[in-house]
């Protein structure tokens, strides 16, 4: 009897072994998780350095994980494990029920996961950044517009029963150190108040702020450069709701519960025919419809970021705004161009704005730069 | 490679085993001694060369050794000598040059990187060495066999130590069982989560708030880094263990154990008789019994025993707190035999949380190569300088409960003690067992593919 089941163990064992290491040879590489969007890390290729190195075994090891069989199935199992410890998080995403629609609320913890605090480790780099903002407002011939999109966490701080003394010292940095020259606009102060009375700002799933957050943004920018009448009233536009968007905090999360998001694409009826130009590819629609049956359904906004985007309005005479931008900026372009001729460039990548500005003739140049990525990247800093 | 990797499961083991077992009973060995070489030789196989020429040591000079045993002792003494030196040379060369060359000064520092396993595979050798010479061990005769004990995949790198008298009589003839290898599966899945699922968290938990601890130090923190970092040295360590057992009994090999429940043990003393066992009885039989043991006068018998914990620290790794850290277990153990042993065995709980502190600082002293950074911690546990408690860490301690707690109860034979009743009480249990047992297997590999890669501790050693 006891035997029976000593060969059970034996054979279920070697059975899964066998089946898991023959499914992971035979299956077909991915190279895309949708659930957790990402790309996936390939074959490595064998040769001599590589093995002698040791990179090929570290390579191979991401390899395995990322290509494995019923990765999907394994990443949520895995989750479900560590909230059901209670831990709140898995792989530093926090976890939360939304106080207002009592609905899971997920948010980065922080960067690299490491706890709140860290955020002082990078206060000399924010304050260093933020002074070449402020540089770049008192050179420049035309008005600079500032805003530096908050992280979920910073918003939406009070669903989370997670304890961060000083949490707002980066935007202290940004109140202290910008001056009007910089035109600075304190999007927490606009939006964290409207997300406490209910409204709909922050996706709960994704790291950017919705279409409505980006409207608000856009009305404070209109304002700031003296356009304060021609800011089109929400009501004239026609709401389109695109359902079931999971994004990329889901995404490192992979809780196995959690609500979905609703991305708003906001359409003006009688809108003009733009000319859209991304990386030297015509286009006249703002958005890219073929990504909303993917799971990175926020690259709707002009296909994700881009080196350069010029939006212009054929035959009509209209102001030039320079935009040096991260992807908060995509969902927010659209409104603007309804009032400006648009010059977006990706900021990590082109940061001599007083020269683009000459020669792209602008007439107000506005940086989108979000907090997670100036603590990451510190491209803020390279502004001139 | 790591056992609690993907590629070691679904690559290394399932080709292992198939190999293993579709080879004839004569070409096991040989077969055993070829997939061992490809384990160690993955990631970095300059060093295969290193082990074989230590290996080859010890096998050529076996033969003088037993040739002279009986007839000249010196000269078989000789021998033995020679022999041990040369494996201890690529010990010290490769573990400690750097070491010695920072402290005293004679030389650049050299960029070479510690050969994996290096201090688990010299002392199995050495093992065999001295056993021979003592007449304990016949001679191994054989190459491949002995080429086998030494690289056997499963203990080569992060032990438990095996003595080649432990495991001579298996090398050939062993027998594989349908019953070994299932209790095998068990005790490898065990040791699988015990390292993924409990140890790799608590080692996570403790990096974040000692992150944490620089900007804001408290007490809490504090005594929850050394909470964190006693469960992960154990999980990680005696998980090893569980796996490196679990694969030899799959193999047909019966390997001593290792731990025993170290942190119920009542005293000091106690807690190293539970404790990487397999190295603290290398160190007895090899040194401190040789030296005189305990027959000897008492301060002989401290000074030999501070030899003893000396090396013990320095064998963990070449640097300060490592010596210090066996210094420290030496002092307490000393004060244990002078007149705290009597006592704490009247006092049991008490002398289980002495020991649970005492070991647990212990640890913070093995984590930190900075002494500074241990003097500063000793303060914050005792609450010098430090505010007690922040809302952050607060934040962390409420989370964290329900894991600490499963931790602490993992510790224990608690859960051995449940399963064995219920497996006494109930008949399905026996029925049930190897489901339970694939269904955490498949947890562990849900760990694996969505994990950040943590090899093993000792791995550096």
């Amino acid at each position: 009897m006891k035997n029976r089941f000593e060969k059970l163990t034996v054979i279920l064992f070697c059975s899964l072994l066998a089946l898991l290491s023959v499914a992971f040879l035979v299956m077909p590489d991915r190279a895309f998780s949708e659930q957790e969007n990402r790309n996936l890390q390939q074959s490595p290729e064998l040769t001599k350095d590589s093995f002698f190195s040791g990179q090929f075994a570290k390579d191979i090891n991401v390899y395995f994980a990322d290509q494995f069989p019923l990765r999907d199935l394994f990443v949520r199992i895995k989750s479900g494990s560590e909230l059901a410890f209670l831990k709140g998080e898995n792989n530093g995403v926090l976890y939360s029920k939304d106080q207002l629609a009592v609905k899971d609320f997920m948010a980065y913890r922080s960067i690299a996961q490491a706890p709140i605090e860290t955020d002082r480790i990078y206060l000399d780099s924010v304050r260093a950044q933020t002074e070449a903002v402020e540089r770049l407002g008192q050179t420049l011939d035309v008005p600079l517009v500032t805003v530096l999109p908050p992280r979920t966490i910073d918003i939406a701080d009070s669903v989370f029963s997670y304890d961060r003394p000083d949490g707002d010292a980066v935007f202290d940095i940004f109140d202290e150190v910008l001056t009007e020259k910089a035109g600075y606009i304190d999007v927490l102060g606009l939006l964290r108040p409207k997300y406490e009375s209910g409204e709909y700002v922050y996706y709960k799933t994704d790291h950017h702020w919705t279409t409505l957050g980006a409207y608000y943004v856009y009305c404070e920018i209109m304002t700031q450069l003296g356009k304060a009448d021609s800011i089109i009233p929400k009501d004239e536009f026609e709401i389109e709701y695109v359902l079931d968007f999971s994004g990329t905090t889901a995404g490192k999360a992979s809780f196995p519960i959690y609500a979905k998001d609703t991305l708003e694409l906001w359409h003006l009826p009688d809108d003009n025919e733009y000319l859209i130009n991304s990386d030297g590819v015509d286009e006249n629609e703002f958005y890219e419809r073929e990504f909303l049956d993917k799971s990175d359904k926020y690259s709707v906004f002009f296909g994700g970021t881009k080196a350069v985007t010029t939006i212009t309005l054929p035959d009509a005479d209209r102001e030039t705004l320079l935009i040096a931008k991260d992807s908060f900026a995509n969902s927010l372009i659209p409104f603007l161009a309804r009032e400006f001729d648009i010059v977006a460039l990706n900021l990590s990548s082109s940061t001599f704005i007083s020269t683009f500005a000459e020669v792209y003739e602008a007439d107000a140049v506005l940086v989108v730069f979000n907090v997670e990525n100036i603590i990451t990247t510190g491209h803020l800093g390279k502004l001139k | 490679m790591v056992f609690s990797s993907l590629i070691f499961i679904f690559a290394y083991l399932t080709v292992t085993l198939a190999l293993y077992y579709i080879s004839p009973l004569k070409w096991r060995n040989t077969v055993l001694f070829i997939v061992s070489l490809a384990f160690y030789g993955w990631g970095e196989p300059k060093y295969i060369v290193l082990m074989l020429i230590s290996i080859l040591i010890a096998y050529v000079f076996g033969f003088f050794i037993e040739k002279y045993r009986k007839t000249n002792k010196r000269l078989a003494k000789l021998f033995l000598t020679v022999s041990l030196l040369g494996n201890l040379s690529f010990l010290l060369f490769f573990k400690y040059y750097n070491f010695f060359a920072v402290n005293i000064g004679f030389a650049e520092i050299s960029s070479l990187t510690l050969p994996v396993g290096i201090s688990f595979y010299t002392f199995q050798i050495m093992s065999y060495s001295i056993d021979l010479y003592r007449g304990e061990v016949p001679l191994a005769k054989k190459f491949v066999p002995f080429g086998t004990y030494v690289t056997l995949f499963p203990q080569l790198i992060a032990g438990p130590i095996v003595r080649y008298k432990d495991v001579c009589d298996q090398l050939e003839g062993r027998k594989e069982t349908f019953s070994k290898f299932a209790s095998g599966v068990h005790r490898f899945v065990t040791g699988l989560s015990k390292k993924l699922i409990l140890g790799d968290s608590a080692a996570a938990v403790a990096e974040l708030l000692e992150s944490s601890a620089t900007f804001q130090p408290t007490v809490v923190g504090t005594w929850l880094v050394m909470i964190c970092y006693t469960f992960h040295i154990y999980f990680d360590f005696s998980g090893y263990s569980d796996m490196a057992i679990g694969l030899g009994r799959m193999l047909g090999f019966e390997f001593v154990e290792n731990f025993n429940y170290p942190y119920i043990a009542k005293s000091i003393t106690d807690f190293w008789r539970r404790w990487h066992i397999t190295l603290s009885t290398w160190f007895r039989e090899y040194i401190y019994i040789p030296l005189g043991g305990n027959r000897v006068g008492k301060l002989r018998g401290f000074l030999n025993l501070a030899t003893v914990w000396f090396l013990t620290g320095f064998w963990h790794g070449a640097d300060w707190n490592y010596v210090i850290w066996g210094v420290y277990f030496w002092l307490f153990l000393v004060i244990e035999k002078a007149f705290l042993g009597k006592l704490l065995s009247k006092l049991p709980i008490l002398g289980r949380l002495y020991t649970l502190v005492i070991v647990g600082f212990g640890w913070m002293i093995f984590f930190h190569t900075d002494l500074s950074a241990i003097l500063a911690s000793a303060k914050q546990l005792v609450g010098i300088g430090t505010v007690f408690a922040t809302a952050s860490v607060g934040y962390e301690l409420l989370r964290l409960i329900p894991f600490l707690a499963i931790c602490l109860i993992a510790c224990t034979p608690l859960p051995k003690r449940l399963w064995d009743r219920m497996n006494e009480r109930f008949a399905f249990m026996s029925a049930a067992k190897p489901i339970l047992s694939m269904l955490l297997f498949l947890l562990c590999v849900a760990y694996m593919v969505d994990n950040t890669f943590s090899p093993f501790l000792y791995y550096i050693f």
